[in-house]
């Protein structure tokens, strides 16, 4: 309760720093040092006609920040899409050798699909925010799979 | 640009931001730890600060005691958001550098580092870049003749503007310069500026001199009062109207009716606060820039977050400074101090910046 209230008192400071026109003063403020980075990978995934498939593996590959591959599943959030989201997080862009969408529940959630690998390269840089020296890049894919 | 009071709607502002800060030090999450991995180095800068008393002979930190310390904060925090930035010294002079990246790497953190570039080859680069560097600085302090002055190294600037170019060209990389603005190049700023917009930097900060180490007693050194502000007016126009470069004005001092204007937060010192250091004989401190009397312990006999949860009282709680100048400061409420690395051995401030803006 404590953390959300402090949160929320957080987010009024932000708000009316903004609303006096100065730039968001989050708490990434420039330190004497190196700038920092983050990364969301993101996208969504569906069959060839468009429909949201749930249930497909996403599994980045590489060296990950200590963790040999980061595991998602592509889950509906607003009942439309099939998006999956890595959320934010921090690793060296070349560390992430390859993105693999893998069905592993079979004729389950629409049919059997075959699996796709694609590298970070393949994806769109959709947006970059700037709260100096924090940058957070964001990497959008969009994945069509086909039946097997 | 004389004293001149705040105005109402950066008053109320920074009102704000002060309630945030006291947060953040109630709250004193680790973001940014230092660690000065080595003291030697491969030039002989006019105004280095890197606590300039110790000795060369100071040994290298083995990387498994930085690692020890890694070990000691990691079952506390999210790794991935705790930035490890490898300083010195200058870090290229370590030839397991990229062994010490690596290590960091796997362990969950993302680190960067300060460089002086002298010794960056493209080689060297990738070997960095694989070994999971994030982001990088660079120093360059002005154009050929004035950079290599100050940096006592007739090749510096040479080294310095081709490790600019390896990271301007590496697509995504993230990285920024840093300019130590002196009588010598204020003249330059628009030439620099130019310059490091052909090599592809997008983010430049730019900071002056605190009496300090080797620039305490160079007059060269140090801008006076009205070239300060000039500096301020050049910062605060370009990030209004330039879009392909940003500038900002380092993190230190607060600036008046500058704040909010020249950086994109208003100033406090994260020193002790999100920001805290492993110097190269194993003090915990703050930042690099901090004099050794407010050492907090070391990792070769406390435990790093032990320290970092129970010590750091002088950097939390800032009443000590409220005394000889600051004691009657109206600005006291927002600058809490100064930067406390502008604290000499006896607690005195050796640098007001709101002081300077009084002309």
């Amino acid at each position: 309760m404590k953390n959300l209230i402090n949160k929320l008192i957080r987010l009024l400071c932000v708000w009316v720093i903004g609303m006096l026109g100065f730039s968001s003063c989050e708490e990434h403020s420039d330190e004497y040092g190196t700038p920092i980075t983050y990364f969301r990978y993101w996208g969504t995934v569906t069959d060839e006609a468009g429909n949201p498939i749930e249930g497909i593996n996403v599994i980045m590959s590489g060296n990950i920040l200590g963790m040999p591959n980061v595991q998602l599943k592509t889950e509906s959030y607003d009942g439309e899409k099939s998006n999956f989201s890595t959320g934010i997080f921090s690793t060296a862009d070349t560390h992430i050798a390859t993105i693999d969408f893998v069905d592993v529940d079979g004729e389950e959630n629409g049919g059997d699909f075959q699996s796709v690998t694609i590298t970070p390269q393949d994806m769109v840089q959709e947006s970059q925010f700037d709260d100096m020296p924090a940058t957070r890049l964001e990497y959008k894919a969009t994945i069509k799979l086909k039946k097997k | 640009m004389g004293e001149q009071k705040l105005s109402l709607r950066r008053r109320l502002a920074l009102e704000a931001y002060r309630v945030m800060k006291h947060q953040s030090v109630k709250e004193h999450r680790l973001r940014q730890l230092f660690w000065e991995c080595t003291l030697r180095c491969n030039l002989n800068c006019r105004h280095c600060g890197s606590d300039c008393r110790s000795e060369a002979t100071q040994k290298d930190m083995p990387l498994e005691d930085f690692l020890g310390v890694l070990d000691q904060i990691t079952p506390h925090v999210n790794p991935n958001e705790v930035f490890v930035i490898i300083s010195g010294g200058e870090p290229l002079m370590r030839s397991d550098l990229e062994r010490c990246g690596r290590a960091i790497y796997e362990r969950g953190f993302p680190w960067g580092m300060v460089t002086n570039g002298l010794a960056m080859t493209e080689k060297r680069y990738r070997a960095l870049r694989a070994a999971g560097m994030h982001t990088a600085t660079v120093s360059l302090d002005g154009l050929h003749e004035e950079h290599n002055f100050m940096r006592g190294h007739a090749r510096s600037f040479e080294a310095a503007t081709n490790a600019i170019r390896l990271m301007g060209a590496d697509k995504g990389f993230i990285f920024d310069v840093v300019t130590c603005v002196n009588r010598r190049n204020l003249s330059q700023l628009d030439g620099i500026k130019e310059l490091l917009i052909s090599l592809g930097v997008k983010a430049w900060r730019l900071f002056t001199i605190f009496p300090s180490g080797r620039a305490a007693d160079d007059p060269e050194l140090q801008l006076s009062n009205e070239d300060f502000c000039r500096l301020l007016d050049y910062i605060r126009k370009n990030r209004a109207e330039e879009k392909r470069i940003e500038l900002s004005y380092g993190c230190e001092g607060f600036l008046g009716n500058y704040e909010g204007d020249v950086r994109k937060h208003f100033f406090s010192c994260n020193a002790g606060v999100s920001v805290g250091s492993v110097l190269v004989d194993g003090s915990i401190s703050a930042c690099t820039s901090i004099r050794a009397d407010y050492i907090q312990g070391n990792i070769y006999k406390d435990n790093f977050w032990d320290v970092w949860q129970n010590r750091f009282e002088p950097y939390r709680n800032r009443e000590w400074m409220r005394k000889e100048e600051c004691a009657d400061c109206s600005m006291w409420r927002y600058c809490e101090g100064n930067g406390i690395h502008l604290r000499g051995n006896d607690g005195r401030l050796m640098l007001c910046h709101y002081d300077r803006l009084k002309i």
